[in-house]
């Protein structure tokens, strides 16, 4: 829990977070937008036998291959199925490139640092702690904010 | 303006300039007499001392400005070659590496104890111990001895003729022809060629060199005789006197033209008595490059190749881009065929051929000499070697090799520890050795050599070698095998066990070897590079450690296979052959499916099973087996279909979230984009 806490902390003091938001099942989701490369559709995935269930496969980026996680599956939550809608969303975390299969991308937001709340618990009990920053709160909306450096490297199932 | 360029370029110059110090005091202290080492530490302290200075970095000007005043005092001979000396130079030279280091992070190195005990040293006082064979001639002499061996040039006499060509013995007539060739204005050299040691016709460059001879000046005497050249009846050097008008220069240039010559020295043996200033300039000139030759020679790191830095990234990114190319190349084959564009044959095949010379040239310039990362052993093993009270000859062999610049620094860290482990593990301790009537010097020696496709490197000790019998007891009494499995185990098989995680074969474990990454990390890296580590041991008299590296690693040969509707590449370097067999054929032992091809029990694995495919085309009579090797044994993986062979680029599957993943050497781009996986035999099955 003290890494939630820290990382909340670390937000407020920016006054504004521009964030992508994307929708996965009924949920919507928030990444900063520092760390989205881009977003594309979805191209033909190549499955990596014997990989961790929630690794989709591989794509062919431009000549660059990259590992797509089903972001749903990394939760625990239901695979949702795929759409024309379906997007993947590209993000650099810490120099390792990835693509998270979302279900799709709705806008790019401005949020203050002051609208950003803990996790509360309701969300907790589905997704693990560990992988989320908090809550950003934009009129009657909820954005879980991810943390994706954690959603890389955290081994634990939630 | 931009100072980390500058700073990127100086570290690298300086780890140059500090291999070459640590070469030469490594040479220094097997040879303490031979003032030729610190004179080449000096240049080298001193071309640091400007470079940092320029740069700003004080410390390291300062260090090694009170280094050079070691050396000189050295060079005057007003302090010994002691262990003590050579000890202090060497923790310079650790210091100056990492103040080097330091210059990126900025990090501060106090370098005032270092100082105080150079300071001490200068005034005579080594902290340890003088030895008494040091240094008693001063640089003079040496260099009066280093003249006397050049040849007296510009003689006219025959007498004194006679007494300046000792090797070489000449009769009369030619003489007599020196003699008229002298007279006519001309000047006799003798010019001595060294061949390459790798050079594989030396008899074509031997009549090479004497056409471009002959074509400057008359050839006098050649020895060996030119039959005997022609009958390569020579180890490496020959010697040819002929009388010619050019010069020194312009003979050597047109020589060194010429490939796989290593060195050519010319000396002038006679010369008309008109050009004496002349001839005595040239003799200061030949005096001047007899002696860098000899330095050359004797520290072979001094290397003045015409060549360009490039960031290694740089490479990258062009071995990366060539890829791209490579698959485009082979996505407009795949349209032109199916569009049945003969139009486009011809430009298709000039392309083809422009890729793979692109390819082939991209390749070579990522090649490096495997030196780049043998140089560091040798002070590497000598400092192992002291902490442990042994004395070991360091032989290396090959390391003119050529490797990927990938692969040789993939290779480090598992030859740092293969060394480490013969050096500590296997040469047994000065008494031991005493008493199996052994020398006492223990000998590890390391051996690149290149093989067909492959390099090879060997790190062989003729230490204790291991026990079989010892080897599984410790695999036992570690819980990593049971006494019954142990037992079932061939000798040889033992000896592998040493690369379980887990085994570690010393019995005491000491700071240096027996860290944790043990023989089984070496193995890994090996095998992720594509390579292979054999391992032979005779108990008494050593083990040899055989590395197979592969010269490239960015492209493979590969068989395209299919398994249900996915595609799969198998790097041909695994697979024996392909064949068809019958489902009927097919027998089970211990529930293991196996088949008799040509007299062998060869066991079956279905791909569909270890990849987890989902459809299996049920009921199928004829099944295609592709047989590959893994660790000597023959499997035979079952596949839907083969799609033939084909150049695959390797991309890594780099990715934290697979970091415990195996069975895949890595994907590639099909010549439609998509993607397929590599399957890595070693590790799939």
């Amino acid at each position: 829990m003290a890494n939630v806490t820290e990382s909340y902390t670390d937000n407020i003091d920016e006054d504004l977070n521009q964030l992508v938001i994307f929708n996965l099942g009924v949920e919507e989701f928030g990444v900063n937008i520092m760390q989205v490369q881009e977003i594309i559709r979805m191209p033909d995935i190549t499955r990596i036998p014997r990989a961790p269930e929630y690794v989709k496969g591989v794509i062919n980026l431009r000549g660059k291959i990259i590992v797509v996680m089903d972001l749903d599956r990394r939760f625990g939550m239901q695979e949702t199925e795929m759409t024309d809608e379906s997007r993947i969303v590209v993000v650099d975390i810490e120099g390792t490139i990835v693509g998270l299969v979302v279900d799709s991308v709705s806008e790019v937001i401005r949020l203050k640092g002051s609208n950003i709340e803990q996790t509360p618990e309701i969300i907790t009990q589905k997704i693990n702690a560990e992988y989320l920053k908090g809550v950003g709160k934009m009129d009657d909306r909820l954005l879980i904010l991810l943390n994706l450096e954690n959603i890389l490297t955290e081994t634990a199932a939630a | 303006m931009d100072m980390s360029e500058y700073k990127e370029i100086f570290r690298a110059e300086s780890e140059e300039h500090l291999q070459q110090l640590n070469d030469s005091l490594l040479g220094l202290e097997q040879n303490p007499n031979d003032l030729e080492y610190i004179n080449t530490m000096f240049r080298s302290a001193h071309t640091l001392k400007g470079m940092s200075a320029t740069m700003g970095f004080n410390t390291i000007s300062e260090l090694t400005h009170e280094m050079e005043n070691l050396m000189d005092m050295v060079r005057k001979s007003q302090v010994e070659v002691s262990n003590g000396l050579i000890d202090i130079l060497f923790e310079c030279l650790d210091t100056l590496e990492a103040l080097v280091e330091a210059v990126d992070s900025g990090e501060e190195v106090d370098i005032a104890h270092l100082q105080a005990t150079l300071t001490q040293a200068m005034e005579g006082n080594m902290p340890v111990e003088h030895i008494k064979n040091s240094v008693a001639t001063s640089i003079d002499v040496i260099q009066n001895e280093i003249a006397k061996d050049i040849p007296d040039e510009g003689t006219k006499t025959q007498a004194e003729l006679d007494t300046v060509i000792d090797n070489i013995e000449l009769s009369d007539n030619e003489k007599q022809a020196m003699q008229e060739a002298v007279n006519d204005g001309n000047r006799v050299v003798s010019l001595k060629v060294i061949l390459d040691e790798s050079c594989v016709l030396k008899s074509a460059r031997s009549t090479l060199v004497l056409i471009n001879v002959s074509k400057m000046g008359d050839i006098i005497k050649c020895t060996p005789t030119e039959a005997e050249l022609e009958d390569e009846k020579f180890d490496l050097d020959f010697t040819v006197i002929f009388a010619t008008k050019s010069a020194d220069d312009d003979i050597v240039g047109a020589i060194r033209k010429i490939s796989e010559i290593k060195e050519v020295v010319p000396t002038t043996i006679a010369e008309n008595s008109g050009v004496e200033e002349k001839q005595q300039e040239t003799k200061a000139v030949d005096t001047e490059e007899k002696k860098s030759a000899s330095a050359v020679k004797r520290s072979d790191a001094v290397k003045s190749i015409q060549s360009v830095r490039v960031n290694i990234e740089r490479l990258d990114n062009l071995m990366n881009l060539v890829g791209e190319l490579i698959i485009n190349k082979i996505r407009l084959n795949q349209l032109a065929s199916d569009l049945n564009a003969k139009d486009l044959d011809e430009s298709l095949a000039n392309l083809d051929r422009l890729t793979n010379e692109i390819q082939t040239e991209v390749m070579e310039s990522r090649m490096v000499p495997i030196d780049q990362i043998f140089s560091r052993f040798p002070r590497m093993v000598r400092d192992l070697a002291k902490s442990e009270g042994k004395q070991i000859n360091l032989i290396i062999e090959g390391k003119e090799i050529e490797l990927d610049r990938t692969v040789l620094d993939e290779i480090g860290d598992p030859l740092v520890h293969l060394l480490r482990n013969a050096v500590d593990h296997g040469i047994e301790s000065e008494e031991e050795r005493k008493q199996l009537g052994k020398p006492v010097a223990g000998l590890v020696r390391l051996a690149a050599s290149r093989q067909r496709n492959s390099v090879l490197i060997e790190v062989e000790d003729d230490g204790k070698g291991m026990e079989p019998g010892h080897l599984r007891d410790v695999a036992v009494k570690k819980g990593l095998l049971t006494r019954e499995e142990v037992d079932k185990l061939s000798d040889n098989d033992a000896l592998n066990l040493i690369f379980m995680p887990g085994f570690s074969g010393a019995k005491v474990v000491t700071d240096i070897s027996g860290r944790g990454v043990g023989m089984d990390a070496v193995k890994t890296k090996i095998e992720a590079l594509g390579g292979s580590v054999k391992i032979s041991s005779v108990p008494g008299q050593g083990s040899i450690m055989k590395l197979q590296l592969p010269l490239t690693v960015a492209i493979i040969q590969s068989l395209m296979v299919t398994v249900s509707d996915e595609t799969y590449a198998i790097p041909l370097g695994n697979v024996i052959r392909d064949v068809g067999i019958k489902a009927s054929d097919i027998k089970t032992i211990e529930g293991k499916e196996v088949i008799m091809l040509r007299g062998e029990v060869l066991p079956l694995l279905r791909l569909h099973d270890i990849l987890e495919s989902s459809t299996e085309k049920e009921d199928k009579q004829n099944l295609i087996v592709v047989v590959v090797e893994k660790m000597g044994s023959n499997i035979g993986l079952v596949v839907d279909d083969l799609l033939g062979q084909q150049e695959v680029i390797i991309k890594t599957l780099d990715n934290k979230l697979l970091k415990n993943m195996k069975g895949f050497a890595g994907a590639t781009i099909l010549g439609d984009g998509s993607v397929s996986l590599i399957l890595d035999i070693a590790t799939l099955i």
